[in-house]
């Protein structure tokens, strides 16, 4: 007799669901304000639509799927549990919110607007990074050691990230109240924010996923002992060299750039290698897009190694699209094809009738022609958006449209994993899939 | 962990290394649907199944694991006589 299963100690599906929905939602009014903007938009990485486009997408997509990512996977892979606070709903609020409002506060360039982000994302972020680094402190899972310390360093690099972002938006806030380099601290910021935070966490889950859903080998040791934590500390180095004036410091801190870009691009051919060297020799759409990560990002170590960024005026434009879009958006985009319809099965197994045997595969809930239909539209998006870094003129609206279409591809495919989850719990029995196309 | 001082006989063994998750549950599941009463399972892993471990704790099995030497997880499963 078919034994049921409790599984009621899973939180709700809708906590780790509204971070990660948020990656393509908020992707889609980043391509919105490029589409609307046209070319000005790609005239500098200094425009205000190109500033509200890539908080958009760093803060609103990328920064709340990574948290909604760890949120769940620090509990499942490395045992660790997140205390369960409903401070958890009021900071993903806030952080919607938030980015909203400085989305809207470039865009229109009202102080009022930068103070109310600040005064929103500033608690949410430092909150939730507050609340996993606590769950940290917790013993962990053994094999997840090189894990944890990567989201040690990562969350470090995000609270850096967060005061650096505090003090630039209060020189928007209220002009000229501090004395502060503005460049200089926007370029640390981004550093930061894509390189700590992004990097880092990008890196230390990839050392759990990439084996676990990708069937790979095991990272090398002397990757996942040495790699987050040395480059923390190149990047608080290099913070530090490149805002002293003297001549020394200068290239000591180009020499940083140079070694981190290395560091980096190790990183990305050693996950290349491993997925090329995988016991399942098909690629399926998630490796398509981690393939697409790793060329981003060793396309990003070479343009910034190569110290273009100075000499090509399109190159610092073009070295935020392949950070942003090309790599941290490309893995998050495949993970969710994984994550998502492995939520949706996990929390069925309680409401359907039959358990696992009345619960579709998480194969069979997104179509994989769908997946490999949006990844083609990423794909051509990405290209269009390098090209548009050269020529706004003529692919700036092409780029932005196209990268709306990726998000809306993306959208649509995982409600399907959604629809199913809703009709199941609805029913209670096994009912008709969607038909796969 | 839960630990005990006797452990039973493995009565059938299941090997789930490299498959994707959620194979390797959906797979343990199924055999301990199979399982008769005083049996155990062993299970051989990539990793330690952390969901696992919490559905198992839930469900009344207990369980006993380790890390082997080959990097592999051998997880015994078996339900609790009480």
């Amino acid at each position: 007799m078919q034994r049921a299963l409790t599984f009621s100690h899973i939180p709700p599906l809708s906590v780790p669901l509204r971070f990660l929905l948020c990656a393509p939602l908020f992707a889609l009014m980043a391509g919105g304000v490029l589409l609307w903007s046209g070319a000005a938009a790609f005239a500098s990485r200094w425009t205000s639509p190109m500033l509200a486009a890539t908080h958009l997408l760093t803060l609103g997509s990328l920064c709340t799927a990574m948290l909604g990512s760890l949120l769940q996977m620090l509990p499942s892979v490395a045992g660790v549990a997140i205390p369960r606070h409903r401070c958890g709903a009021a900071a993903h609020a806030a952080l919607c919110a938030g980015t909203l409002a400085l989305a809207g506060a470039f865009l229109f360039e009202l102080p009022m607007l930068f103070i109310g982000a600040m005064a929103l994302l500033a608690p949410a972020l430092l909150g939730l990074t507050g609340l996993c680094a606590a769950a940290l402190w917790q013993r962990h899972a053994d094999g997840a050691a090189s894990m944890v310390a990567a989201v040690r360093t990562a969350l470090a690099a995000l609270a850096v990230t967060v005061v650096l972002g505090v003090m630039l938006a209060s020189q928007f806030a209220w002009p000229l109240s501090l004395p502060l380099p503005l460049l200089h601290v926007t370029d640390i910021h981004a550093a930061w924010g894509l390189l700590g935070w992004t990097g880092l966490l990008v890196a230390g889950v990839a050392y759990q996923v990439v084996p676990m859903f990708q069937v790979t080998a095991l990272y090398p040791g002397w990757m996942t002992r040495g790699f987050t934590s040395s480059m923390f500390i190149l990047l608080a180095v290099v913070s530090v060299a490149s805002g002293l004036a003297e001549h020394p410091a200068q290239t000591f801190a180009r020499a940083g750039v140079v070694l981190g870009a290395a560091g980096f691009a190790a990183f990305g051919a050693v996950t290349g290698a491993l997925l090329l060297r995988r016991k399942r020799p098909k690629p399926d759409v998630t490796n398509l897009f981690w393939y697409s990560a790793i060329v981003s990002l060793l396309a990003a170590c070479t343009l910034g190694a190569l110290d273009a960024l100075d000499a090509l005026p399109e190159a610092p434009l073009a070295l935020g699209v392949l950070l942003v879009a090309g790599f941290a958006f490309s893995a998050i985009n495949g993970m969710l094809y994984k994550i998502v319809p492995f939520l949706v099965w996990y929390h069925l197994q309680e409401s359907v009738e039959g358990g696992c045997r009345g619960v579709p595969g998480v194969k069979a809930m997104i179509p994989v022609a769908w997946t490999r239909r949006q990844f083609g539209m990423h794909a051509t998006a990405l290209a269009l958006l390098l090209g548009a870094c050269v020529r706004p003129d003529w692919l700036a609206r092409p780029a932005a449209a196209a990268f709306c279409l990726s998000c809306c591809l993306l959208c649509a495919n995982l409600a399907c994993a959604l629809r199913v989850y809703a009709r199941l719990r609805h029913n209670g029995a096994g009912a008709p899939l969607p038909h796969p196309a | 962990m839960m630990t005990t001082t006797t452990l039973p006989s493995a009565t059938s063994e299941i090997d789930v290394t490299g498959m994707e998750p959620p194979e390797p549950m959906l797979a343990i599941l199924e055999a301990l649907e199979a399982l008769p009463e005083r049996g155990a399972l062993l299970v051989r892993l990539d990793r330690e199944p952390h969901p696992l471990f919490r559905v198992l704790d839930q469900n009344d099995y207990r369980r006993h694991g380790g890390w082997q030497e080959d990097h592999s997880y051998r997880l015994l499963i078996w339900r609790d006589a009480a």
